[in-house]
């Protein structure tokens, strides 16, 4: 059997230098706010595996660290402890802090896609849906730019946005723009799709149009996604496992089914019986 | 004589309510059995006895706190699904395992007929349609409802549309809970003759039914559930009812 794609191993992102209390091995707190020193530990001891065309969910609320992980596992941060594992780069699963930096930007613009919770943070409004689409494959050092074009009008297309391609991204809807989002993220091909919230505050029939073209997608591609959402509909038309995160930590683990059906920490049987 | 194909051995459950101080509701206890290649085993048992959460607690979806679930994969090789990675586990449950719930959860917007197709594994378009059209027909959903949501289906059209899904697959095992409940008498027979032809294929299989007609044509084997266990067992043919 293939082993995984990507690993997460005993992850930890804290602001500030920590204390021996909050260091030590078996510190537990009821925040991600050492009492002692102060530190935030936006993270703590975060590990999972995700395996090829798996959708894997990680659920929680805001402040959980959810978009913290996802800037980690894009490479936009550094962990402050433990490693990102990832597979299909090199023989094996290999340690990405190893990477140089040109390594990583060959990661970032091949092998892992990502949309934003916010998607000012991928697109530039005043370019045009097709131009911040292009914009990535410029990225990864493609120079051609009819054919360039012409694959951004495919990706497009794909998105239900055929004929948008020139207009201003400014100008498109939320849904439009989570789309152009994903249109990006896809055109080069990664193995890993990296997802925050794709769908949250999009009216609910954007929703489900968003959600059933990221199915269709991961269906035609069998890419990984890391699907991060509040949402238990979300994650369960969705995902095979995830893990709950609560104050940077994992509370739970488990496949999808368990985790709704049968949530045994506390956080998580609070979160399932409040869906709706 | 072959290992049985699943063996339930001393299962304990007793959910812990975290929101109400804890509460315990002791809902399994020491509940063990053996489903035979090929047979049926019907549950019954009084409302709240513990039916649903068994089969739950055998695919999975619920964690035993103690006991084992062992088993026999098409390779013949024993599998422990009680300790085997969660991975693993739905790549062997996914494929090997038809779990009917009563609840219908689909993804939004997508006719049922198409939703029966995303689950065709390894046949051509035209077969896997055809395969689909099929199953449809013989769960006497009409062919009306192919291309609609399932959100505005019927109580019934739900429950077949779901026993349809897991049909499409391959499943050598069954777990079906109540799956003909809430079915006018004719609908109710198909049901049971659909079932009956998947059993003389050898499928195994276990359900919970209330039912007794069906209990009668359908199982080898009837265990009663009560408080959490098993407390009498009878084969069909010696029992009337
Ligand atoms: N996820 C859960 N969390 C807490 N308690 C549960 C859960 N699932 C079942 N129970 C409790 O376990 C007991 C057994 O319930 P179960 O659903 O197995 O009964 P059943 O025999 O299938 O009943 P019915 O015939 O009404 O479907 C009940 O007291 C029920 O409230
Ligand atoms: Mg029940
Ligand atoms: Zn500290």
């Amino acid at each position: 059997m293939a082993g995984p794609v990507i690993r997460a191993e005993r992850l930890s992102l804290r602001h500030g230098k920590g204390c021996a209390l909050c260091h030590a091995p078996d510190f537990v707190a009821e925040t991600n706010i050492c009492p002692q020193c102060g530190t935030v530990w936006a993270l703590r001891d975060v590990s999972f595996d995700v395996m090829p065309g798996e959708v894997f969910g990680i659920v929680g609320e805001s402040g959980a660290g959810k978009s913290t992980l996802i800037d980690i596992l894009d490479f936009a941060r550094d962990p402050s402890d433990g490693a990102i594992l990832y597979a299909p780069w090199k023989e094996g699963l290999v340690p990405v802090h190893d990477a140089t930096a040109q390594e990583r930007r060959y990661l970032r613009s091949f092998e892992i896609g990502v949309v934003h919770q916010n998607p000012r943070r991928n697109l530039m409004m005043g370019v045009s849906a097709g131009g911040n689409v292009v914009e990535r494959m410029l990225a990864a050092g493609n120079r051609h730019i009819g054919e360039m074009r012409g694959v951004a009008g495919d990706m497009l297309d794909h998105m239900e946005l055929a004929g948008r391609m020139d207009l201003k991204t400014g100008t498109l809807s939320m849904g439009m723009r989570q789309r152009v989002q994903i249109a990006r993220a896809l055109v080069n091909s990664p193995k890993v799709l990296l997802l925050d919230e794709p769908t949250t505050g999009l009216d609910l029939s954007v929703q489900a149009r968003t959600l059933d073209l990221i199915r269709q997608v991961h269906r035609r591609l069998g890419l990984a996604i890391i699907l991060v959402t509040h949402d238990w509909s979300v994650l369960r038309l969705m995902a095979r496992r995830a893990i709950v995160l609560k104050a940077g930590r994992v509370v739970e683990r488990g496949t999808v089914a368990q985790l709704m059906e049968d949530p045994q920490a506390p956080y998580t049987q609070l979160l399932v019986s409040s869906a709706l | 004589m072959t290992d049985p194909i699943l063996s339930a051995q001393g299962l304990n459950k007793t959910f812990v309510m975290h929101l109400l101080g804890g509460r315990k509701i002791p809902a399994l206890r020491d509940v063990s059995f053996d489903l035979a290649e090929g047979e049926f085993i019907a549950l019954v048992g009084r409302t709240g006895a513990g039916k649903s959460t068994l089969l739950k607690c055998l695919v999975q979806i619920y964690r035993p706190d103690s006991g084992r679930v062992q088993y026999r994969d098409r390779n013949g090789a024993q599998q422990s699904l009680t300790e085997m990675g969660d991975h693993a586990l739905l790549d062997l449950t996914e494929r090997d395992f038809g779990y009917v719930s009563q609840a219908l959860s689909v993804a939004p917007r997508v006719g049922a007929l198409d939703l029966m197709l995303e689950r065709a594994v390894g046949l051509e378009p035209e077969a896997a349609r055809a395969r689909a059209r099929g199953i449809f027909a013989d769960l006497a959903l009409s062919p009306a409802l192919e291309d609609v949501y399932p959100v505005t289906f019927s109580g019934g059209e739900k429950q077949r549309l779901n026993l349809a899904l897991t049909l499409m697959g391959a499943p050598r095992v069954l777990f079906l809970d109540e799956p003909t409940a809430a079915l006018d008498p004719d609908t109710r027979t198909r049901i049971v003759d659909v079932l009956l032809a998947r059993k003389r294929a050898g499928i195994s299989g276990i359900g919970i039914f209330h039912d007794m007609e069906a209990v009668a044509q359908l199982a080898d084997r009837v265990l009663e559930v009560d408080k959490g266990g098993i407390v009498a067992e009878r084969a069909n043919h010696a029992c009337t009812f």
